[in-house]
């Protein structure tokens, strides 16, 4: 966490629960075990660095990432991971993903 | 979210929140919860807390969050094992 990090605006326990499924995906996708990184960043975005197709509003941001060494996803999954109900665990349910995107989307954030 | 991943290399989730700047320069110190009077007297007496998930990592999450606020944590997989406790 960069020590001048921004203040964000969020619901805190939607936010722990996003970030306990983060934590959580990232121990589950590494087995034999690993380092998870998780950062904090001050991060201006303009309208030139939005992608076109981002429903982003211009401004400030806070961004957080959580970085694991696991076995990473194959690419023709990759845009399903936010689907409700897909998983590709044994006992998942498909919703940790899925409600964690949703609740970033109603922060007004990406 | 922004997810980017390398097979076999590991998985990035970057998520961007919508920062409050006027907040930010009003309190330049880094927010930390212990030095936090109010809400730490908004918790009830100290005690013991039973934890019940079946998710390690929650357990552990929790319990180390509680025991740093001073409660005695006990934790259970499931309801088998709390009714033991």
């Amino acid at each position: 966490m960069e020590k001048n990090t921004w203040a964000a605006d969020l619901d805190v326990s939607q936010i722990t629960h996003v970030m306990q499924n983060l934590i959580l995906t990232a121990d589950q996708a590494m087995p034999g075990g690993g380092k998870i990184s998780i950062c904090g960043a001050n991060n201006w975005i303009t309208e030139n660095d939005k992608a076109p197709e981002s429903t982003l509003v211009a401004g400030a941001y806070v961004k957080i990432s959580v970085e694991n060494e696991g076995t990473g996803i194959s690419p023709d999954i990759l845009d399903k991971i936010s689907d409700p109900y897909f998983t590709t665990k044994n006992t998942g349910t498909g919703l940790g993903l899925a409600s964690t995107f949703t609740i970033i989307q109603q922060h007004g954030g990406l | 979210m922004i997810v980017q991943s390398i097979l076999g290399e590991g998985t990035t989730f970057e998520l961007y929140l919508s920062a409050h700047i006027e907040k930010s320069i009003a309190t330049s110190e880094p927010f930390d919860v212990r030095s936090d009077g109010d809400e730490k007297s908004m918790l009830p007496e100290l005690g013991r807390v039973l934890i019940m998930d079946d998710e390690p990592i929650i357990r552990r999450l929790v319990t180390d969050g509680l025991t740093q606020y001073g409660y005695e944590v006990m934790s259970a997989e499931d309801g088998e094992e709390a009714l033991i406790l």
